[in-house]
């Protein structure tokens, strides 16, 4: 269906709709109130179930995937159960420390193949897959932000005691929102594994981390849509901009993120940055009068 | 995590010698490499894939008229921005290849022929690098590759290229399992563990050894395809291990390991790590009082690894696969041509640019042509090519057959080392 | 027997690092992920100063005055920003990890990201006989200058009216400020404090392996997460014997595991705390449930 792009910039955009994947695995969880940094490790799980399945097993590559968002979706449930009991930094520092042995682990055990990483993994995920595989992602984004579901996600995130009061099972929400995360990275992991044809465990650092939570902080966290352009946006300008892979990159980036916290601590589309945006605007004639 | 990143940074940087040329970790690009040692299934399938779909592109596409004033194409994917360790060996490697063209087509080997170069940067990134491969072959039409930086990049964008049927030059990568990639792809760089794995046993032997101790970073495909290599050639040798330890890229602290192989009693003590940290190695064996003979890596000689480490590195042994005091081949003339023309130091990514530009051009006349199919049988029935590494070339499995030069730290210095070397401690 | 030393050498490093990010958890509430590249910073600052010269004491002031002064101006600028403002604590992670980010970048770039030898003329060098042990005698060194150090600063704490006040500032900064304690001073006592310590440690890893990079910190970053969570957040002796008890359990891991097992014992550590005893040793219970 999309073999009528040239295969140099099909590659490009089947890695940015990978990349969204991503960034809404990040986002769910955040809009939940969630701050995780489990992603990376999440995704080479992801990677790593689905490599080994279809290379050593010969399974399908689409089960392999299926099985990938499974394996994901129940270690972030088992780890989710005891660590979102406690205060949300603790998430954060357990989560850094889970990824991290994930990533160790596999790069020190037998059958990932270590450090050296599965190379010749089949490639059969296609554009047209990836398409339908973040449209579906999306509609189901839209349809939780505008379902009950959503608002309650919203209302745990804005203050977790008020929404407990209203009746909404705050763990619950979150356990559900941690699983769902967990199996979208895992998924994404799969996919890019199986379209870049070769995994390795140091793929899967801190620096992927950093990236994502560039691309959602500067969309902002309201709305799925504003990640997803983000990461589009800072596709379009790494192809142009020179500074993809210099030193200068992580400058870049960690400069980014400052700056946003300062400015709009819920991404530059939030309604509270906005609207801020506006008074100052509004201000101006008023002085003027 | 952070730690993870920049491990390859500073290991990449560092390491001059060794397999720079397949160490990534730095960039955030992934690694790949075939297991060296242990046979895993990956390889299979790796080569199953590739070669089968080399075999029918490859004389598809011809779009080389031979034998007239023709402009043969070269693309040059290399690692020429990125981080700072890493853009320096792109960089060597290019301005290398641009050397080499100038001297080949100063010599009028080609006749009518000119070869021209496409360089394109894949900024140490397997992404950047599939991309870049992609739009070389549709949108510069290249007749052939010669380049790549690090492995990783390679076993992304490579069969991209082995798919396509042109010729494949691998000219920074170091690691195992390259030319398994596709029939058609070569390599300048021998691959780092057998090089270690072929010298190491005579090596002990020299030294009286019956037993060793390993020491390697265990969070980098180079290193640990090195260790693996190295234990088992050991082994094989009938010396007893009697203690392996391993260290990360981002350690500071070694005297727990070096503890234990102190303690282990063994006769030699065999690192594979980067140069950015040997001397923290060394300080800290000599510390504890561990001075049994050492048999290290390539890149130990670098003048800041020996200005950090004082005499803590006295009488280390390794080996290297290229070394500017290798008298045979085109290595006297490279070593001064980089000197007066680059203005440089020769090191081993000049070396990889200089003989990857040179073997292809050497290929290109023996074929003819620029037919894919022309140039790969060239490339496999040349006899004796003279070059930086020395004369050498290629296997049934398309290895440069470079055996490396042995040398020694002495008062400071690097000297060749063989059987009769003596050195004082 | 030496193998104990090697772990309690290093451990005393983890416990300096500890106590840095223990003492700002505990005033400010805030996890500074620029901590690494305090340390890296104290260190290159010490380099400069030995290249020029400056004797060894000297040259490790000058480290701790870098370090610190980074960690103030971090402190006076981004942070004091985001909490006139009220920005929750992911704000606070989030805009550390960016900071960090910079710094690491800025100093690859200024020593295109090379190893600088790092020269140990001036430290204690060779080793020395103890209990009939060669024990180096630069990690005994490094063992008495932490535990006084550490030793210093629990008296500092508690016996002076700037370490009582950093308490007083911890329990609540509003009854603080009724008692006429200024806490955006305190914030910087504690930001000064904890630079120093990071530098000290920097300035150990750098004669440790003689030398110094960009990246020097970075392993030490989630190693001094793990120190707290051990020690409990915001506890100071919690900082030392976690630190202490890390270095040690890194160590024997090494000797009766593997040393590749060793590579994960910190984050084991976090994980294990968190799912037994999030409290840590020395913890409070109260700030760890929701």
């Amino acid at each position: 269906m999309f073999e009528w792009i040239p295969a140099y910039q099909r590659f490009l955009l089947d890695v940015t709709l990978i990349d969204i994947i991503l960034v809404i695995s990040l986002l769910i969880l955040f809009q939940c109130g969630l701050f995780s940094m489990a992603t990376a490790g999440f995704a080479a799980i992801g990677g790593y179930t689905s490599a080994l399945l279809v290379t050593d097993a010969d399974w399908p590559v689409p089960l392999g995937i299926l099985a990938a968002v499974f394996v994901g979706a129940t270690l972030a449930v088992s780890f989710g159960l005891p660590v979102l009991r406690l205060r949300g930094i603790y998430l954060a520092l357990g989560s850094l420390a889970l990824a991290q042995v994930i990533v160790i682990g596999i790069a020190n055990v037998g059958f990932t193949n270590g450090v050296f990483g599965i190379s010749g993994i089949p490639t059969e995920v296609t554009t047209g897959w990836l398409v339908a595989i973040v449209a579906v992602i999306l509609l189901v984004m839209e349809l939780i932000h505008r379902s009950h579901f959503g608002r309650a996600m919203k209302a745990i995130r804005l203050d977790e005691h008020t929404a407990a009061g209203l009746g909404i099972n705050v763990f619950a929400y979150r356990m559900a929102t941690f699983g769902i995360g967990g199996a979208m990275a895992a998924m994404a992991g799969a996919l890019e594994a199986h379209r870049t044809a070769v995994i390795s465990p140091d793929q899967y650092d801190f620096g992927l981390l950093v990236v994502l939570l560039t691309y959602m902080f500067v969309g902002g966290v309201e709305h799925w849509l504003g990640p997803v352009l983000a990461t589009i946006g800072f596709r379009i300008l790494n192809e142009n901009l020179e500074f993809a892979g210099t030193d200068w990159e992580n400058f870049y980036y960690g400069s980014i993120l400052v700056v946003v916290m300062l400015l709009a601590p819920d991404g530059l589309t939030s309604r509270r940055f906005t609207q801020r945006l506006a008074r100052i605007f509004r201000r101006r004639p008023d002085l003027a009068t | 995590m952070i730690a993870r990143r920049v491990v390859g940074a500073l290991a990449a940087l560092m390491l001059v010698t060794t397999a720079c040329g397949s160490d990534d970790d730095s960039s955030s690009s992934s690694a790949d490499d075939e297991n060296p040692a242990a046979s895993e299934p990956v390889e299979e399938s790796a080569e199953a894939d590739d070669t089968a779909s080399t075999a029918d592109g490859a004389s598809a596409d011809s779009d080389a008229e031979p034998s007239e004033a023709t402009v043969v194409r070269v693309g040059v994917p290399l690692d020429l921005s990125g981080p700072a360790a890493i853009s320096n060996i792109g960089l060597s490697e290019l301005s290398a290849m641009e050397l080499a063209l100038e001297e080949v087509t100063a010599s009028g080997m080609l006749g009518e022929t000119t070869i021209e170069m496409i360089p394109i940067d894949t900024k140490g990134d397997k992404q950047e690098a599939v991309a870049g491969v992609l739009k070389l072959i549709e949108q510069d039409d290249v007749d052939a590759i010669v380049g790549f930086t690090l492995t990783p990049s390679f076993l992304a964008a490579g069969p991209q290229a082995v798919e396509a049927g042109l010729p494949v030059i691998a000219v920074g990568v170091a690691a195992p399992g390259i030319t398994e990639v596709g029939d058609n792809v070569f390599r300048i760089i021998p691959q780092v563990s057998s090089l270690y794995a072929a010298n190491d046993a005579m090596i002990a032997e020299t030294l009286g050894a019956t037993s060793a101790a390993y020491l390697y970073t265990s969070d980098s495909e180079t290193t640990v395809g090195i260790h693996e290599a190295r234990l088992a050639a050991l082994e094989d040798a009938g010396i007893e291990t009697k203690s392996v330890q391993s260290n990360t890229t981002a350690d500071t602290d070694f005297r727990a390991q070096l503890t234990e192989i102190q303690n282990s009693g063994a006769d030699i003590m065999v690192i594979s790590g980067f140069p950015g940290q040997f001397a923290g190695q060394f300080l800290q064996a000599e510390e504890i009082g561990l001075d049994i003979p050492v048999l290290s890596t390539d890149g130990s000689g670098r003048n800041e690894v020996l200005d950090q480490a004082g005499s803590a590195m006295q009488c280390v042994i390794y080996t290297a696969s290229w070394a500017a005091q290798n008298e045979t081949g085109r290595n006297p003339h490279f070593v001064e041509a980089v000197q007066t023309e680059l203005d440089d130091e020769a090191d081993l990514y000049y070396a990889a640019g200089y003989d990857g530009m040179w073997m292809f051009s050497t290929a290109l006349a023996d074929a003819g042509s620029a037919d894919p199919d022309a140039i790969v049988e060239a490339l496999n029935n040349i006899t004796d090519f003279e070059g930086a590494f020395g004369v050498y070339e290629y296997d049934d499995n398309r290895e440069p057959d470079i055996s490396g030069i042995n040398l020694q730290i002495q008062d400071n210095e690097v000297i060749p080392w063989t059987p009769d070397t003596q050195c004082e401690r | 027997m030496q193998q104990t030393i090697n772990g309690l050498a290093s451990g005393s490093i983890y416990a300096l690092l500890g106590l840095g990010v223990t003492l700002i958890w505990g005033v400010l509430h805030v996890l500074t992920f620029t901590h690494a590249q305090v340390l890296t910073w104290g260190a290159f600052g010490s380099l400069i100063a030995i290249n020029r010269g400056y004797p060894v004491p000297v040259a490790i002031l000058v480290g701790m005055a870098v370090a610190a002064g980074l960690s103030v101006l971090i402190d006076s600028t981004v942070l004091e920003m985001l909490r006139r403002r009220g920005a929750s604590e992911y704000a606070f992670v989030v805009a550390t990890i960016g900071l960090a980010f910079m710094l690491e970048s800025i100093l690859r770039n200024r020593t295109r990201a090379r190893v600088e030898p790092y020269s140990r003329d001036g430290f204690p060098r060779g080793p020395i006989e103890l209990l009939g042990q060669n024990v180096p005698k630069l990690q005994l060194a490094v063992l008495a200058t932490s535990l006084i150090a550490m030793a210093g600063l629990a008296i500092w704490l508690n016996h002076t009216r700037a370490g009582r006040g950093m308490k007083a500032v911890a329990y609540s900064p509003e009854t603080a400020t009724l008692l006429g304690i200024n806490p955006r001073f305190i914030y910087a006592v504690a930001y000064t404090v904890s630079g120093m310590l990071a530098a000290l440690a920097g300035v150990f890893v750098a004669v440790s392996t003689a030398s110094v990079s960009y990246s020097s910190g970075d392993r030490l970053l989630l190693t001094a997460f793990a120190v707290i969570i051990l020690g409990g957040m915001g506890s100071v002796p919690g900082a030392v014997v976690g630190g202490l008890i890390l270095g040690v359990i890194e160590v024997y891991a090494t000797v009766h595991v593997s040393s590749k097992f060793s590579e994960v014992v910190a984050y084991l550590v976090i994980l294990v705390v968190l799912l037994v005893r999030p409290s840590g040793l020395f913890g409070a219970k109260e700030a760890t449930r929701v």
